[in-house]
């Protein structure tokens, strides 16, 4: 072959980026499936995910079609603005709700734990806390961008990683930015040296890390690649402390990875502070590999001592729950289970199989070390009360029918809600008080009054998605789509406990939150 | 700068093989980069325009597309949403022009960039886009030739990562 030949690699980033402008979302998506260089592309341009953001979200048709020269749309909707705070007490229910205004749309938003988070383009980040309702405000330093950011649920804390802008050949030091959302400052440890996750020089591919909060835990799982060796490593930090694990695991480039992965996790306790735990040790082990097409398993960590691997095949997860208690390790598997949804901040999770949503099968776990049962749900018609069956008598014979409209439902806290088709509330199971709230009518009335393009009547219907990303999906978000496709547009999520939701509507740029206890009050 | 003897000027352009192609104002203009360097140049005669970014049989083929859309009106400034929301259509003259192999597509990609002909690199641009449309990720491997170099619990795991989006 030519050396000299043009292919489709040797065109520069630029010109790639203006044939994806005319892509649809999924075409994009692909492409970025292709080979390394066009993953950092697409995961590095703004424009990219925005766009795949509008497509998914169904604010155009098939496709954002822009000029592939000219991103007048994407400046516009980057522009540097700063937001508008008008608080509004009630709505025309006497639903409690809290509505922000913004002059104008950010390039990308993402609400998580306790902040709504709004990056605009790659020049300034603003975050507003959903418990104080404050907004801060920074500049992302030039050529720097954040790759990835979390919020903890309850920890009040925001973690944002910056790469520089050509992250896969990066030769200089990761950085954790780390905020304290209580007064909006940096905390305290973010200047600290470990928080600089490469220290060393020379050409290096780095992979962006994957974070993780739990409890007062940082956990960073990142890749490094040198020319001969591959490096895995594992920082975990507590930022009360500032004691730090680190750990890595070396492999050289072209062996064999394995398939499948089964995350331990142990607990220890550090003797200067016994009351908290300080570190939780991860094991990586290799299992064999699952049989067929079987994708990789990945590891969700819930709760200190559980971790549920999922493994996803033809659409199934098959579900393996882990707890470790001591060094005895326990597993309970749940083949062909169609959905997975769990509460960021509270330690329930749900398992969805049979045909589409029959079944659910609740696990809770109170605390590290004690009881670990389940709660099912009664047919429906009993009292609505939930039995509680012993870890140890589990199994899918125990489980019994629920059925529901429509399969999206929710989490928060320690509550399950059944949504019914218009996304109205349609019950909610208690597992704090191990009752079923049946309030189907009330609820369901409120949802769809206070949400003009949820009404049943208007012959408007949305489809509802639980993005499965592990690194994006805690908590999980909900799509509504209008079907009439007009520009309007709700993008709600699952949020911490005592905000039932949260939806944005682009036209008139505004959000609003309704706060969950108090609409169970109102029962 | 445009005066009524722009009609029937005519303009010299060098490939980087050296090869020298005469063509009318009018038609060499469509490129935004050499109505600049006319402009930059003036009235001064008979100076030939080095183009060394573009050879010879890829300056002809572009050369042909501007002759064919030599009478097109400037396009507008950006501003309305018709504009903005163009689709994937492709003239039928332009579907014609723009069927050749994949170098040469990409060869008019990036001479199109060059020269600054912001139609010529839109049709090209649909037509790669085009061709992605619809597409796995294995086979757009195939058919650009691109090697696949992520491990394959990379792979996996950001196929896994996308899941969400392919059944909506």
């Amino acid at each position: 072959m030519n050396p000299n030949q043009v292919s489709f690699t040797s065109i520069p980033g630029e010109l790639l980026l203006g044939i994806l402008a005319f892509c649809n979302a999924l075409d994009i998506i692909h492409c970025s499936q292709t080979c390394r260089s066009m993953h950092e592309l697409v995961q590095t341009s703004p424009i990219l995910q925005y766009a795949i953001e509008l497509d998914i979200a169904g604010l155009c048709d098939t496709s954002l079609y822009k000029s592939s020269v000219n991103f007048e749309l994407y400046h516009e909707f980057c522009a540097r603005r700063e937001i508008q705070k008008s608080m509004v007490g009630n709505d025309s229910l006497g639903l409690p709700s809290r509505t922000f205004r913004f002059s104008e749309g950010s390039s990308r938003q993402h609400c998580t734990g306790n902040a709504l988070v709004r990056i605009y383009g790659s020049e300034k980040v603003t975050l507003t806390s959903l418990s104080t309702f404050e907004s801060w405000t920074w500049d992302i330093p030039f050529n720097k961008r954040y790759k990835r950011f979390r919020v903890s649920p309850n920890m009040n804390i925001f973690v944002g990683v910056r790469t520089p802008e050509n992250g896969l050949t990066s030769d200089g030091p990761i950085y954790l930015d780390v905020f304290d959302l209580k007064n909006g400052r940096q905390h305290p440890l973010a200047g600290s040296s470990c928080f600089t996750l490469t220290e060393s020089a020379g050409k290096q591919i780095v992979f962006a890390p994957i974070i993780r909060i739990q409890n007062d835990l940082l956990f960073v799982w990142w890749t490094q690649c040198t020319p001969t060796n591959k490096i895995r490593m594992t920082s975990i930090i507590n930022w009360r402390t500032g004691n730090w694990l680190r750990d890595d695991e070396r492999s050289r480039i072209g062996c064999p990875r394995p398939l499948a992965q089964d995350f331990l996790i142990r607990q220890r306790f550090l003797e200067e502070n016994s009351k908290s735990p300080i570190a939780i040790e991860v094991q990586m082990r290799t299992s064999r590999p699952q049989s067929g097409t079987d994708y990789p398993t990945v590891a969700r960590f819930l709760f200190p001592s559980l971790c549920v691997p999922l493994s996803h095949h033809a659409g199934f997860f098959n579900i393996q729950i882990n707890v470790t208690e001591s060094e005895d390790l326990r597993t309970v598997s749940s083949t062909a289970s169609r959905k997975f949804i769990s509460s960021p901040s509270s330690q329930l999770v749900c398992l969805t199989w049979g045909a589409p949503s029959d079944y659910y099968t609740l696990v809770t776990h109170s605390s590290v070390f004690t009881n670990f049962s389940k709660y099912i749900p009664e047919d429906q018609g009993s009292d609505g009360s939930l039995r509680i069956i012993p870890w140890d008598k589990w199994g899918p014979a125990n489980t019994r029918l629920l059925r529901t409209d429509c399969g999206s439902d929710q989490i928060h806290g320690n509550r399950l809600m059944l949504l019914n088709d218009v996304g109205g509330v349609k019950e909610i199971l208690d597992f704090n008080q191990l009752d079923v709230a049946r309030d189907k009518h009330r609820a369901s009335s409120m949802q769809s009054q206070s949400d003009p393009h949820l009404q049943a009547d208007s012959g408007t219907t949305f489809s509802v998605k639980f993005l499965q990303d592990i690194e994006t999906s805690l908590p999980y978000r909900v799509i509504f789509r209008s079907h009439d496709r007009t520009p309007s547009w709700h993008l709600a999520w699952i949020l911490r406990e005592d905000i039932y939701s949260l939806s944005i509507n682009q036209e008139y740029d505004e959000v609003k939150c309704y706060e969950y206890d108090k609409v169970v009050c109102a029962r | 700068m445009s005066t009524t003897e722009d009609k029937t000027r005519k303009v010299k352009l060098v490939t980087s093989d050296n090869e020298e192609f005469e063509v009318d104002w009018e038609v060499a203009t469509r490129s935004v980069l050499i109505k600049h360097m006319l402009e930059d140049i003036g009235e001064s005669e008979e100076q030939a325009i080095p183009l060394p970014n573009v050879t010879a049989n890829v300056l002809k083929k572009v050369l042909e597309w501007c002759e064919h859309h030599r009478k097109d009106p400037e396009p507008a400034p950006e501003s309305s949403d018709d504009n903005r929301k163009r689709t994937l259509e492709i003239g039928d003259w332009d579907a014609k022009f723009i069927q050749v192999d994949q170098e040469m597509l990409f060869e008019i990609i990036l001479a199109a960039n060059y020269l600054d002909i912001k139609a010529l690199l839109d049709v090209g641009c649909k037509t790669v886009a085009n061709m992605i449309k619809g597409k796995q990720p294995e086979e757009i491997r195939k058919m650009f030739n691109i090697v696949n170099d992520f491990t394959p619990e990379e792979e996996a795991q950001i196929k896994k990562e996308n899941e969400w989006a392919e059944d909506r």
